[in-house]
């Protein structure tokens, strides 16, 4: 390549390289193609952010095309990545506007043969990418088809290059590729848009394409299937080109087999399209089945709703038999709108069908409730003896989880430590456990291996940060450990050693009082109340064999055998109990103990031990009272901050060996900040129920601050508390269910995520398998937080439907019957000036709840409700509804 | 590394008045060993409608990409002639999901004229013209055509180019030792199947209900957000979709998952649904993002000394037979059941058996790429062996070791249990196997253990 060249090319002067260009032999231009990809680079490497200016380009493009002998070659030079990314010359739209810029790709390839150019452009459609740099490079081809025959490549990226980049839907009548690409718009997937469909319909009109053609490569494209978003501006070209009945039932057949698989809104299309053909003239027998059948197998009620409308309205034809079995289907569906339609229509015409359809209607009524069953022709009349109800499957029984198994030795320990993953309290019961045995058992052990899992791992351990920390951490707390399990300096005898632990121990207890340590201030008490114990715990070290409170339930419980058990040990060893760990584990016994654990409890002799004894010996303190207020989060006060449900207690005489504790029973009073979550406290609420698990209204008490929401910050929820594995614990805890438990039930079957609410419903389900499930607290619950617009009742409505699926017909009944009431009397009394969303499908649901247990009850509200008239979901629902609940009016 | 994969038909697959014609590319046939276009099949599909509708459903797993969906090269499913069967395979562009389709004699009525495994193409009108099957009527079926096809010039030929990553062919292969691992966990009824598969939360690939789990409850399946005994993993809800226009044909679902406890990290799940005369099985990666590649179920029984040796003898037993029968084999090459097993191991990670979870039992086939790379020794072997290579592995007792790299990772040896300190080995817990540290120390450890994965690629060579 002589200078000149390189120099041109270099500083993009396009013409002069291709006058240069046009002097040279073939062996020259040889030579040039093979120079070029190293001033390329020669070239990007001398630019200021490694792209090559424009002109520059152009100038390397045009020489590659104009020297370069194979066509292979030229087609990957098009598509180099460093050329192809920036200019936008070669648009064949303003062909005139881009030629007074420069010379144009055919002009480089004016000496070249038709035949290559095509080669070329061939083999650069190939190379095309559907990315937004590709757009110059379609358009570079686009440029050469005129020397390639004038036919664009017809592959699946050039046209959707085509449609994304080059065609406008209303100017397709000028587009010079329209004949050819057009017919492929309808193959490729996702070419093409809304705006299309009525481009592609303006140019049917003006005769340049086939109608007929057309409406082919619609249906066809609709029967391909694939996305539903790529498919709608199809159905919306269909219904633009309005077919005549007599052009759709030429495409009956593809109408038909859309109509199982194909997307929702294709299928209406389907569906609707059979029902204009059978209209103006009925269509043949087994399309008819097949249609129908299809039609009422889908998910969409609507589309089910138009198959049954269009069977009832046809069946007179002589349909009879065909539309009684095709809807026998819809006898055993959860709608009970859409099994009572399919009821009635089998109840029309079966008199007019055969013998043999009639004994299939009446075999398929057998599920089905009396009242609708008696419509069947044949069947018996619902006579005074019958029993109410329907035999339903019995609730799965509860298989309580399995407690964990004790770590065993250091390195278990260890393991466990680094799953904990050091910055929840959650988890960090078990570790410190394992830490307070192991260190009792090995002392130089466990500080060998805490000292190289904090160089392993310091995250584990505290951070160190510069500021002052405003809580109590674990990482804090096992740190301390670490410190504590260190080898005495030699200077000091095990003596002294022993003696400044109790110092430090009687120290301890002095500035810490109970719950009330400063520093954990802003902690929700349950946290405390942890926080505290594991303090204890670090100060215990080496010589506390283990703790007292450790469950022996997965729940949180530990059995007062091996809780007296373990005190019997304590003094045995002349050990003292623990002052937190003896409130947590009274928090923990069970309110049933056995005889020979009380007597053998007599045998302790120590002040805790005797508290211990006393406690179990007693009937149990009386639980406390808990009520519900309405009350807000302190923390974002200048915010929009939403009312929310929170408890209450005053609990009045308790055990003495609780009063250090008194705080966890009388609740955060007011609008205190400690009892709501803060940033820190995204998850670990779980614990909160394990460690009050025979209070079970208690910890809901606690966990209602956080079930309720997180606080709100420009109107969105910054955070989401993790509360599921809360509810679950909530409701594998111990002790009687009461309101906030039914609030906090609410408050998680009303959950944002669809995982929360699958928990919602599991917590449901082990508390009614449990018989234990506070419905009639639930109920109430849900009416007041909607009328507070806390929760959403549509939500909670498909939580219960899945109890009811698995089994609890019981149970959401009485839940339904609770909550009913109050929504309706809102609703007919005018309170509300809408019905809240959800209500219709409750309404349903306790139909079919009450249907199914035979209930009978008089509802407040429901008759006003019913008695309105109309045809709105709500009042047919209430119809229903009023009906199971007492047909004999 | 990927490469590109030619499939080569002399027509394309076609659906006309005639019947339906599956073109076959190159692949390993009982009669012939390597065959350019093989003709496995020529009789009648008793039950069309549903083979056309799973067919569909192989076809969209093959070109879809689960996790961040966007357009994904169609790679053409894999046909397997085991004589009473057809069984087309197919695997998503993500490599998270596997799929198949088991036409079964009560489905078949022809002539088999040989046994093999091949690619079929699929193509756009013939998507089209499966999507119009429909109705009661048998339609005539052609697996190869047993024509001499006069390859032209003017195009006759079909040649679809597909780049190939080694990791999509490698899970490919290990999610039949994945799935070899499976039990039963539910069946759900035909009712419960379709009301438990539309019921479904939804997931676009880019957000949904995240991490679920499906505890077998009564007659169905229940949802939850964690794991606990008998249930089985469900990550990204949409990876099950192929299902829906399957619910019309179905008889029953069967899920199939490993052993599950509280707290167990994400797993594989395999969804059977049982149509008539045939069976579609999904296979899912225990998450949305992760390939089958990843999981590491193949590198622990790798470690033997002989499995190489024993794998050659077993692989010569296996005459495209659908059903292996573990025992047989082992008193065919004199084996123990355990390195019977090992040997499957090996040759499922080689892509020449699979497994069929209905039958519980392993089935012959040759996936039809290139072997040297499908048995291609798995990445984080390879860095095990550079780790012990180098001599980075030192024991402090023999239950305790010491890998020095960068950083120094601890490895506790406890019998077959291994951990780690690495944050691979944090993150996962072992649930995708070994990290390249503890086997690097079992490589160190003993040493015949390091021969093993050298001697099978020499072997395979």
């Amino acid at each position: 390549m002589n200078a000149d060249l390189r120099e041109a090319i270099s500083t993009g002067r396009s013409q002069e390289v291709l006058n240069l260009i046009a002097g040279l032999d073939a062996a020259g231009r040889r030579a040039v193609a093979k120079e070029l990809p190293g001033l390329m680079r020669e070239v990007r490497d001398r630019s200021q952010y490694g792209l090559i200016d424009g002109p520059v380009c152009d100038a390397l493009l045009l020489a590659g095309l104009a020297t370069i002998g194979g066509a292979a070659a030229a087609a990957n030079w098009m598509a180099k990545p460093d050329l192809v990314w920036w200019t936008n010359r070669w648009d064949v739209r303003n062909a005139d506007k881009a030629a007074q810029r420069g010379p144009m790709l055919l002009d480089a390839v004016a000496n070249r043969p038709d035949e290559w150019v095509a080669d070329v452009v061939e083999r650069a459609a190939g190379r095309l990418r559907n990315r937004w740099q590709h757009e110059a490079l379609w358009k570079a081809i686009a440029a050469l088809v005129p020397r390639a025959g004038g036919t664009p490549p017809t592959n699946d990226m050039f046209v959707l290059g085509w449609t994304e980049w080059a065609a406008h839907p209303e100017k397709l009548a000028d587009d010079p590729f329209t004949d050819t690409l057009l017919p492929r718009v309808f193959e490729v997937d996702g070419a093409g848009h809304e705006g299309w469909a009525k481009g592609v319909a303006a140019l049917t009109a003006s005769g340049r394409v086939k109608r007929s053609d057309v409406l082919d490569w619609c249906v066809r494209r609709l029967l391909r299937g694939g996305r539903v978003q790529d498919l709608r501006w199809f159905c919306a070209l269909h219904d633009e080109l309005a077919p005549t009945p007599e052009e759709s039932a030429t495409r009956l057949r593809d109408f038909v087999r859309m109509l199982p698989a194909a997307p929702g809104a294709v299928a209406g299309l389907a569906l609707r399209e059979i029902r204009r053909v059978d209209e103006a003239s009925p269509i043949p027998p087994a399309a008819f089945v097949e249609a129908v059948d299809a039609a009422v197998f889908r998910p969409e009620k609507r589309l089910v709703k138009s198959a049954l409308v269009w069977t009832g309205k046809t069946a007179r034809q002589g349909r009879q038999d065909t539309a009684v079995l095709a809807v026998l289907a819809l006898f055993t569906s959860e709608s009970l709108d859409l099994r009572e339609r399919a009821v009635k229509l089998v109840a029309k015409h079966a008199a007019d069908a055969s013998a043999e359809t009639r004994a299939a209607a009446l075999a398929a009524s057998a599920d089905l409730p009396a009242d609708l069953r008696a419509l069947i022709p044949g069947a018996a009349k619902p006579g005074q003896d019958d029993k109410p109800g329907l035999p339903v499957d019995s609730l799965p029984p509860y298989l309580p989880p399995t407690p964990a198994p004790p770590i065993g030795t250091v390195g278990e320990l260890a393991e466990e430590m680094m799953l904990w993953q050091g910055n929840r309290w959650s988890g960090f019961e078990r570790v410190m456990t394992g830490v307070v045995e192991q260190a009792h058992r090995d002392r130089d052990g466990t500080h060998t291996a805490l000292a190289r899992l904090a160089e392993a791992q310091p995250r584990l351990f505290d951070e160190g940060y510069a500021y002052p920390q405003t809580f109590v951490t674990p990482q804090e707390l096992l740190t301390l450990a670490l410190q504590n399990l260190a080898p005495a300096p030699e200077t000091t005898g095990v003596r002294a050693l022993a003696t400044a632990m109790r110092a430090r121990l009687k120290q301890m207890s002095r500035t810490s009082p109970g719950l009330c340590d400063d520093r954990s201030h802003g902690l929700p008490l349950p946290f405390r109340f942890l926080a505290w114990r594991m303090r204890e715990a670090v100060d215990g070290l080496g010589w506390m064999p283990f703790l007292l409170a450790t469950p022996t339930e997965a729940n949180g419980l530990v059995d007062p055998a091996v809780l007296v058990g373990r005190a019997l040990r304590y003094e045995a060893d002349g050990l003292e109990i623990g002052h937190a760990d003896l409130a947590q584990a009274l928090l923990r016994t069970p309110r049933a103990v056995g005889s020979d654990t009380l007597r053998r409890a007599a045998g302790l002799t120590s002040v805790r031990g005797r508290a211990l004894a006393e406690h179990l010996g007693a009937d149990g303190p009386p639980a406390p009272e808990i009520t519900l207020r309405p009350g807000r989060s302190p923390w974002h006060k200048w915010e929009h901050e939403r009312l929310r449900l929170l408890a209450a207690s005053t609990p009045s005489a308790m055990s003495p060996a609780l009063e250090d504790v008194r705080p966890l029973f009388t609740l955060p009073q007011g609008e205190r900040r400690e009892g709501f979550p803060s940033s820190r406290l995204w998850s670990g609420y779980e614990l909160v129920p394990r460690l009050l698990p025979s209070h079970r209204e208690l910890a809901a008490a606690h966990l209602l601050p956080v079930v309720s929401g997180m606080p709100q910050v420009s109107g969105t929820t910054f955070a989401h508390a993790e509360i599921g594995d809360a509810v679950l614990a909530l409701a594998e805890a111990d002790g009687p269910a009461g309101p906030a438990t039914g609030v906090v039930l609410a408050y998680a079957a009303s959950d944002r995520e669809s995982a929360g609410r699958a928990i919602a419903v599991e917590a449901l389900l082990v508390l009614a398998s449990r018989r234990l499930l506070p419905a009639a607290d639930l109920g109430g619950a849900i009416a007041t937080l909607v009328e507070m617009d806390c929760v959403k009742l549509n939500r909670i409505s498909d939580v219960l439907a899945e109890a009811v699926h698995a089994g609890a017909y019981t149970e959401v009944w009485e839940i339904a019957r609770a909550a009913l009431p109050p929504l309706l009397t809102r609703v007919t009394t005018g309170k509300a000036a809408n019905a809240p969303r959800g209500l219709a499908d409750l309404l349903q649901l306790a139909a079919r709840c009450a249907e199914t247990v035979g209930a009978r009850a008089d509802l407040p509200g429901l008759a006003d409700l019913a008695a309105r008239g109309g045809s709105s979901r709500l009042v047919r629902e209430a119809v229903r509804l009023e009906r199971t609940l007492s047909p004999e009016r | 590394m990927t490469s590109a994969q030619a499939f080569q038909y002399v027509q394309p697959s076609t659906l006309t008045g005639t019947g339906l014609g599956l073109s076959t590319s190159g692949g390993t046939t009982a009669s012939g060993g390597r065959t350019d276009h093989p003709h496995f099949f020529s009789g009648l599909l008793t039950r069309a409608a549903p083979a056309a509708a799973g067919l569909l459903g192989l076809a969209d797993v093959a070109r879809t990409r689960y996790h961040r969906p966007r357009p994904a090269w169609l790679r053409d499913p894999v046909v397997t002639c085991n004589g009473d069967r057809l069984r087309l395979e197919s695997f998503s562009a993500c490599g998270g999901v596997y799929a198949r389709l088991d036409v079964l004699q009560e489905a078949l009525d022809g002539e088999v004229v040989d046994l093999g495994t091949t690619n079929v193409d699929v193509n756009g009108p013939l998507r089209e013209a499966l999507a119009r099957v429909g109705g009661d009527e048998p339609l005539h079926l052609a697996v190869g055509t047993g024509e001499l096809v006069v390859t032209t010039l003017d195009g006759a030929t079909v040649e679809k180019k597909v780049p190939l990553p080694d990791r999509w062919l490698r899970g490919f292969a290990e999610v039949q030792v994945i799935a070899s691992g499976f039990d039963l966990r539910a069946e759900l009824s035909a009712a419960e199947a379709v009301r438990f598969v539309r019921g479904l939360p939804r997931d676009t690939g880019r957000g949904g209900p995240g991490l679920l789990w499906a505890a077998p409850a009564g007659r169905t399946l229940r949802l939850t957000p964690r794991p606990g005994p008998g249930a089985v993993c469900l990550a990204g809800t949409h990876r099950l979709a192929t299902l829906l226009p399957l619910l019309r044909f179905a008889r029953a679902l069967r899920v199939y998952g490993p052993p599950v406890a509280a707290g167990t990290p994400p797993m594989a799940s395999a969804w059977e649904l049982e149509l008539p005369g045939m069976r579609y099985v999904l296979t899912l990666s225990p998450e949305t993002s992760r390939g089958f590649s990843g999981e590491g179920a193949v590198l622990a029984d790798l470690a033997a000394d002989e499995t190489a040796a024993d794998a050659d003898l077993v692989g010569a037993l296996l005459a495209f037979e659908p059903r292996l029968d573990a025992d047989l084999l082992a008193s065919g090459a004199g084996l123990t059941p355990a390195r019977t097993h090992a040997a499957l191991t090996q040759l499922g990670t080689s892509g020449r058996v699979g497994y069929d979870l209905s039958e519980a039992a392993h089935f012959h086939r040759e996936l039809p790429y290139d072997p040297k790379r499908v048995a291609a020794m798995n990445p984080r072997l390879r860095a095990a062996r550079a780790l012990a290579d180098a001599g980075a592995v030192h024991f402090e007792s023999p239950g305790l070791a010491r890998v020095m790299t960068d950083e120094t990772r601890l490895i506790r040896l406890d019998g077959d249990r291994a951990t780690c300190t690495c944050p691979w080995w944090l993150d996962h817990r072992g649930g995708r196997g070994p990290c390249k540290h503890v086997l690097a120390v079992r490589i160190a450890r003993d040493p015949a253990e390091a021969a093993v994965p050298s001697e099978v690629l020499e072997e395979q060579a």
